[in-house]
């Protein structure tokens, strides 16, 4: 074998070893994004995060934190992702009847699984990659990092949304 | 109900494992997939640059039909001219650097941003360096070969019009419905993640705990 070709095989081995890795340590995290984006078409939305992920491999640099360079690829992923015919006939099966399997339940609560899909389903795109990266315990500077906004600004909207929580639990309750 | 009790029933589902196989298997469905848009992209310039091929093969292979007239070559040689700038820009337009996909989430948006506005320019340009060209160079060789006289010369004008009009609609519809919509979000979002703190009125960024 010639060295550019064990160069190759090497550096393939690599990539494809980190991949598992990460996809290991982000499963369900990459999930929950593509659920909370794209709610029925998740399945299409993680893939499309799986594929950004892979081809961002080699951009990957250790002085970025693996969570932080994981994180805005799902994020710039699941933001810029539109339901599509196109996107759907890309996805390739995994295996019959592989699908459902692959999408967790989301909740074991009923009553807080509902608020937050509303919440969800209510939150503007960038809320809402604030509220999951919150969600997620990630800190308010690895969240800057992540979105590219100040800490400042990300602790208000935090503080809206704990606010909007609290309306719609109330509201829940009314209801019930 | 409280984020904290949502946090730890959203950390639940983030827990949540996959086994080995699956493992492969998905990486498996990646790599099938990242090939496939590589042969889909790396087709697409084929396809274009097989399209301008024809149109310059065709055209030398009409030589006879045409020799005699200068403006009929005047209209071949725009079409032919036409059919590479069409090349060139479509070509240009990919040639910057790919969306970083693990840049922060402002400057991500940010460069789609310039991308699109870049995508929309050149929809709504598209009478210029599309259209104008072709159509330009059909009319010539129509009215070199006819001598612009006769009903097929008319026709022949009237439904190269009727085509340069219709794209130029199709592009102008697209950048309506398809690309404006795009911008307007992500304006939206910019603008969200551009703010300060102290941009909202009353509000004293409160500490939240993280």
């Amino acid at each position: 074998m010639e060295m550019y070709e064990l160069f190759v095989l090497g550096w393939r081995m690599d990539h494809q070893a980190l991949f598992l890795e990460l996809l290991k340590a982000n499963y369900g995290r990459w999930h929950g994004i593509a659920r909370a984006y794209a709610g029925q078409d998740a399945e299409d939305l993680f893939q499309e995060i799986l594929l950004q992920v892979w081809r961002s491999l080699t951009t990957f640099r250790d002085e970025s934190a693996l969570s932080t360079w994981s994180y805005r690829i799902a994020l710039n992923t699941a933001l810029s992702w539109r339901r599509s015919e196109r996107t759907r006939r890309r996805r390739l099966p995994i295996r019959a009847g592989y699908s459902p399997a692959l999408v967790p339940s989301p909740m074991i609560d009923v009553g807080s699984s509902q608020v937050l899909e509303r919440l969800l389903a209510e939150l503007t795109p960038a809320d809402k990659a604030i509220l999951l990266l919150f969600l997620d315990d990630v800190g308010y500077d690895e969240m800057a990092l992540i979105l590219g906004a100040t800490a400042g600004a990300l602790r208000v909207r935090i503080h809206r949304i704990k606010k909007r929580l609290t309306e719609l639990y109330q509201g829940q309750l009314h209801e019930s | 109900m409280s984020l904290e009790e949502l946090k730890r029933e959203w950390r639940r589902e983030m827990d949540r494992s996959i086994a080995s196989p699956e493992l492969y298997e998905l990486m498996s469905v990646v790599q099938q997939r990242c090939a496939g848009t590589e042969r889909h992209v790396h087709g697409r310039d084929v396809r274009e640059i097989l399209a301008a091929v024809f149109v310059v093969g065709a055209f030398a292979a009409m030589w006879p039909l045409y020799r005699s007239s200068r403006v009929a070559i005047l209209g071949v040689a725009l079409i032919i001219l036409g059919a590479a700038l069409i090349i060139y820009v479509l070509m240009s337009s990919r040639a910057p650097a790919p969306l970083s996909f693990h840049a922060s989430v402002l400057e991500f948006s940010r460069h789609r941003l310039a991308w699109l506005d870049r995508q929309i320019r050149l929809l709504q340009t598209v009478a210029w360096w599309y259209v104008a060209p072709l159509c330009v160079g059909c009319l010539l060789l129509g009215w070199g070969v006819t001598g612009g006289q006769g009903l097929v010369f008319g026709l022949q004008a009237l439904f190269t019009l009727a085509v340069g009009t219709g794209i130029v609609f199709l592009n102008q519809w697209t950048v309506r419905q398809a690309l404006q919509p795009v911008r307007d979000d992500l304006l939206r979002l910019i603008e969200a993640l551009e703010s300060r703190s102290s941009d909202f009125p009353g509000a004293s960024a409160p500490e939240v705990r993280s």
